[in-house]
């Protein structure tokens, strides 16, 4: 298991830090920022105008309209916000696996730790939460700047054990977030389809924002074996004796079908997906992710 | 039916790849792994296919090693079987015309080297070989029966006396002995070869299979009658090869390795035309070139070598050219003569040669001439007289004896009283005039006497007994006193007195070839008054006859072994033909009239004594002949007690100076056949072995000239020849040597092979398909 600091890739983080992470959605916030707030408030910034409706706080009437036009308008005013993100790691038996010098586990949690630094350094509060079946980690959303040493002591030391069940663990965490949060989901999603859309449409449900990053191994993902051999499952006892060579056009075919499956179901939600196959392909996958999160922004931008 | 059964239990095989799919699906190596809900659902739809692939793989590949393992056990199908094959016999034709010289080399050569192939090649297979000469079926070069362990042995000594060890032993022998043979100047007799290989097969109890390998040029008039059908020689063996069901006994491979050219010109006519051949009497010496080939010849010359009469070598003592031959259209046979005068009696060896070509031991010829000082003649008369000019037999010795500068080369003497062995033993011709009858002893001496090639004249005459001369015409043909006839007709009565003309015809008998296109001789005018009537007996020939109604025979010539005699004598008669045509004439002549002018006037005419000299010289015993044989035929020796003869053949470079290491010794009762041309040198050796005064002769041998005919018979004209045969035969310049062993396993392990080639190619295949690792 690396250490705290190693999850802190300096590079990695140098790359990050030219793009900009920012929320598709207006979050509501309380610090300065660059996130749009989900509402409309009156501090900095005007936006519009709009006729005066019975109830509105007459605080917000635009007097000088008035004066001149002898009509009521109400001032609206945008105020640039803070988010609120919960990186949320898988920490199942099934994360243990890796081909090369990393797990699927340490690369998720690489890349939980380069999110959560980068969202920091935006003063965006960012939380934690470690699971199996069951929740293992907790690290409420914080901006402090011990925030960070906090998620990083927690990811030290863990082991991957268990199955993996998110619904569960997402809907006790959300309890505990006061605000529509951006819900970082990092895992192998070795889960069933129902699984997946039950939990995604939970996040969607509840109006969070969510990005989903896929860890994979690249043995998940090419199948590159050749003799016999015995597969033992990870998270249970199934085992299969087979010549892998020959399964490996058919494998490859259901493991398609289901990464297709996720996508498509990230995209129903409104969601961003990822996917990582192994640690050298963290850099490339996020700035993938945040690329395609600009874009959105300014697609939403555009219309209103 | 297989040719190695015990092999079959290599079937059990077939289970190996079954065995080793399940002791493969006991190797693996233990993965631990994450996505199996994903491994498991591309199982579930993979399991199916993945049995159905490994199902077909195993059954490729027991297919395989089953097809491997059938065709090493080499089964052999009756329905596809071919030849089998227990015995090779390889015939290498020898014969003269394989001396022959082509582009490659000499055709004799590659025709050693294909049977020397044929040897090993069934010596490798321990199929038991024997090897014959095509020209010389009277011996086997060599055998070579068991297993040849280790192959033949090449050199240095056998460390043990193993059956194998023997066999390679005698297979190092015959091979040697192949290398060693070269060619003789005898036909090829592949049906005397074949006649004892079908007597070999009928004698045989054991179904034995024999290959015979004939390797040779395939000569048309070997093989092929005019008509370009099998020769009757051949034509004859096989169809009793398939009268005597037979066929299946024997496959045939003819091997032909002629060269394709036919161009040969060669010498195929030696003679003297003036025998017998007489000291200081001119003779002339007759040369015949003949081409074989497709081409004109042009400007053909040669020369007549003439040896020494003394000598143990040919030592040319005259070289005489030949008139240049200008040109010989193909097929064509040109004579030329030349003359010359021996002065002294003996005997001379001669050589005639013409230009060699690429046949060159056909252009030349050889001949003996055995010359004589005088011709004797034995005058036997029936009615002597003190007047030398009144009675027949004075009136003959002036005419064959005239006084006088020229001699006549005769020498006459009178035989007086009973006629014996002793007195006739230096004469060459005996001429017996109005004798009237002959005691059995007469009969007897004059019976030894013409078969020993001497001629008999008899002049009839008023005192003949026509009975006694019925005896002589009608022999009995068994007992003591049975012999061939020595009177050529039937004797009836004297004709009645006229005055008759003698006509010889066309004047093409050679004793008349003085007067060839002589027009009105005098001896149209000679008149004879009184004669017999005479029937020639069968054969005989009337070389003359009288004018009269019936014209009536006057001169009658036979052969002291005339027909006349029943099948019964056949060997008899045979055996005197072939003495008269080596040894001597053994000619008979009768006239119809007296030798004195009694029963006509032809003593008075010039020409008497000219037709009496060239009588004499045509009815004397020819010496030379007797000095020339046919290679193949055994020479004729004299058979003398305590004598034995020492036989020089020519050495082989052609060159007269003998080989020490190739003379032999005949006995008394033993024949020599030489297989060669050339001249011979036989010395008498006595008991005693007294070498100085040793007696030694010349012999001159010729091969057949029909040896030097080159055309060939072709693949196509053998083939078409040999259809109807219903033998089993291979044909072709280059025919595999193992083209028998081969189709005798019916091709079938091949085909085995051949399809566990095309399965493992299935297999290999598949396994790419199915994804598996090849």
């Amino acid at each position: 298991m690396k250490s705290a600091g190693e999850f802190f890739d300096s590079e990695l983080i140098a790359r990050l830090s030219r793009l900009e992470l920012v929320a598709k959605r207006i979050v509501d916030g309380f610090l300065a920022g660059k996130n749009k707030s989900s509402r409309h408030g009156f501090s900095v910034e005007f936006v519009e105008h709009r006729e005066y409706v019975p109830g509105d706080d007459l605080r917000h009437l635009d007097w000088k309209v008035l004066g001149r036009m002898d009509r009521y308008y109400i001032k609206r005013y945008e105020e640039e916000t803070n988010i609120t993100a919960l990186l949320v790691l898988d920490a199942s038996a099934s994360m243990t696996y890796g081909s090369g010098t990393l797990s699927k586990f340490e690369v998720g949690a690489t890349a939980a730790a380069a999110l959560g630094h980068l969202l920091h350094r935006q003063r965006d509060a960012v939380g934690l939460a470690v699971h199996d079946q069951a929740l293992k980690e907790f690290v409420p959303p914080s901006a402090k700047t011990l925030a960070l040493a906090s998620i990083a002591a927690r990811l030290k030391g863990l082991e991957p054990e268990g199955k993996t069940s998110m619904k569960e663990v997402l809907e006790r965490v959300s309890l505990q977030l006061p605000r529509r949060c951006l819900f970082v989901l990092i895992s192998d999603f070795f889960v069933s389809r129902e699984e997946i859309e039950a939990t995604l449409g939970f996040l969607h449900y509840r109006g969070h924002d969510a990005v989903v990053l896929q860890v994979l191994d690249p043995d998940e993902r090419e199948f590159p074996f050749e003799s016999n051999i015995l597969f033992k499952g990870l998270e249970d006892d199934r085992q299969l004796l087979t010549e892998p060579h020959r399964l490996r056009e058919r494998y490859l075919e259901v493991l398609e079908g289901e990464l297709r499956h996720l996508k498509k179901s990230c995209e129903g939600c409104g969601f961003d997906y990822q996917l990582i196959t192994g640690p050298e392909k963290i850099s490339e996958a996020l700035a993938k992710l945040l690329a395609q999160r600009a874009r959105r922004r300014k697609a939403a931008s555009r219309n209103g | 039916m297989f040719v190695n059964p015990l092999l079959l239990f290599g079937l059990a095989m077939v289970s190996a790849p079954v065995i080793i799919h399940i002791l493969n699906k006991r190797r693996y190596r233990v993965q631990n792994w994450a996505a199996m809900d994903f491994l498991l659902a591309a199982q579930v739809s993979n399991r199916r296919r993945v049995k159905f692939e490994d199902l077909i793989l195993l059954l490729l590949r027991m297919a395989i090693i089953g097809f491997l393992v059938m065709a090493v056990a080499r089964p052999v199908l009756k329905g596809l079987a071919g030849w089998r094959e227990d015995s090779r016999i390889v015939v290498v034709d020898d014969s003269f015309s394989m001396e022959a010289v082509s582009a490659t080399g000499k055709v004799f050569d590659t025709a050693r080297e294909s049977a020397v192939s044929q040897v090993q090649d069934a010596m490798g297979g321990s199929v038991p070989v024997s090897v014959w000469l095509g020209s010389r079926p009277e011996s086997l070069l060599g055998k070579v029966e068991g297993q040849v362990q280790g192959g033949v042995v090449t050199d240095g000594s056998p460390t043990g006396t193993s059956a194998g060890t023997l066999a390679s032993l005698a297979g190092r022998d015959l091979l040697d002995s192949l290398r060693e043979v070269a060619t003789s100047d005898l036909p090829l007799d592949f049906p005397r070869i074949l006649r004892k290989l079908i007597d070999e097969a009928k004698g045989s109890a054991a179904p034995v299979v024999r290959s015979v390998v004939l390797v040779s040029d395939y000569r048309r008039r070997d093989w092929l009658a005019e008509d370009g059908s099998l020769a009757d020689s051949l034509e004859v063996l096989f169809e009793e090869i398939k009268r005597e069901d037979l066929a299946d006994s024997f496959n045939f491979q003819f091997v032909d390795v002629s060269s394709g050219s036919l161009d040969n010109t060669a010498i195929t006519g030696f003679s003297i035309e003036s025998d017998p051949v007489l000291a200081g009497v001119p003779v002339r010496l007759a040369v015949e070139v003949t081409n074989y080939g497709r081409e004109p010849r042009v400007r053909v010359e040669g020369d007549v070598e003439v040896g020494g009469s003394d000598g143990d070598e040919f030592v040319a003592r005259h070289k005489i050219p030949l008139p240049t031959i200008e040109s010989i259209a193909p097929g064509e046979t040109v004579r030329v003569e030349i003359q010359h005068i021996f002065t002294e009696g003996g005997e001379y060896p001669l050589k005639a040669g013409i230009t060699p070509d690429r046949l060159a031991r056909d252009d030349e010829s050889v001949l003996v001439a055995v010359v004589r000082d005088s011709m004797q003649v034995a005058l036997v008369d029936g009615a002597p007289s003190a007047n030398r000019f009144a009675s027949e037999s004075g009136l003959l010795a002036a005419a064959l004896s005239p006084r006088g500068d020229v001699p006549s080369g005769v020498s006459v003497r009178l035989v007086e009283g009973e006629i014996d062995a002793k007195e006739l033993e230096d004469a060459d011709s005996v001429f017996l005039l109005n004798r009237s009858k002959f005691s059995p002893s007469e009969q007897a001496a004059l019976g030894a006497f013409a078969n020993s090639g001497g001629g008999i004249a008899y002049f009839l005459g008023n005192k003949i007994d026509v009975e006694s001369y019925l005896e002589l015409a009608r022999p009995p043909a068994e007992g003591p006193a049975a012999r061939p006839v020595l009177f050529p007709a039937i004797l009836k009565e004297v004709a009645p007195a006229a005055a008759l003309h003698l006509d010889f015809g066309e004047n093409d008998h050679p004793t008349l070839e003085l007067f060839r296109g002589l027009k009105n001789s005098s001896f149209d005018h000679v008149i004879f008054r009184r004669f017999f009537l005479l029937e020639p007996l069968p054969g005989a020939t009337v070389v003359a006859s009288y004018d009269d109604e019936l014209s009536t025979a006057a001169v009658i010539e036979g052969r002291y072994s005339l027909a006349g005699r029943d099948a019964s004598a056949e060997g008899e008669k045979e055996s005197a033909e072939d003495a008269a045509e080596t040894e001597g004439r053994g000619r008979i002549a009768v006239f119809n009239t007296t030798a004195d002018r009694d029963w006509g006037d032809w003593p008075t005419d010039y020409t008497y004594p000219i037709l009496m000299q060239e009588w004499v010289r045509y009815l004397s015993r020819s010496y030379s002949r007797g000095r020339v044989s046919q290679a193949g035929d055994a020479l004729r020796l004299e058979e003398k007690p305590g004598v034995s003869y020492r036989i020089e053949p020519p050495s082989e470079d052609g060159s007269s100076e003998a080989n020490p290491a190739d003379e032999v010794l005949i006995g008394l009762g033993e024949s020599y056949r030489p297989h060669s041309a050339g001249l011979f040198r036989v010395v008498e050796e006595t008991a005693a072995g007294d070498a100085e005064s040793a007696a030694s002769s010349w012999y001159s041998v010729r091969r057949e000239a029909g040896e030097s005919d080159l055309d060939g018979c072709g693949e196509d004209g053998l083939r078409a020849a040999l259809a109807g045969t219903g033998i089993r035969f291979v044909i072709g310049g280059n025919v595999d040597v193992d083209a028998f062993r081969r189709d005798q396993e019916g091709e079938v392990w091949r085909w085995l092979a051949l399809a566990a080639g095309v399965f493992l190619l299935l297999e290999l295949f598949a396994a790419w398909w199915f994804g598996r690792k090849i």
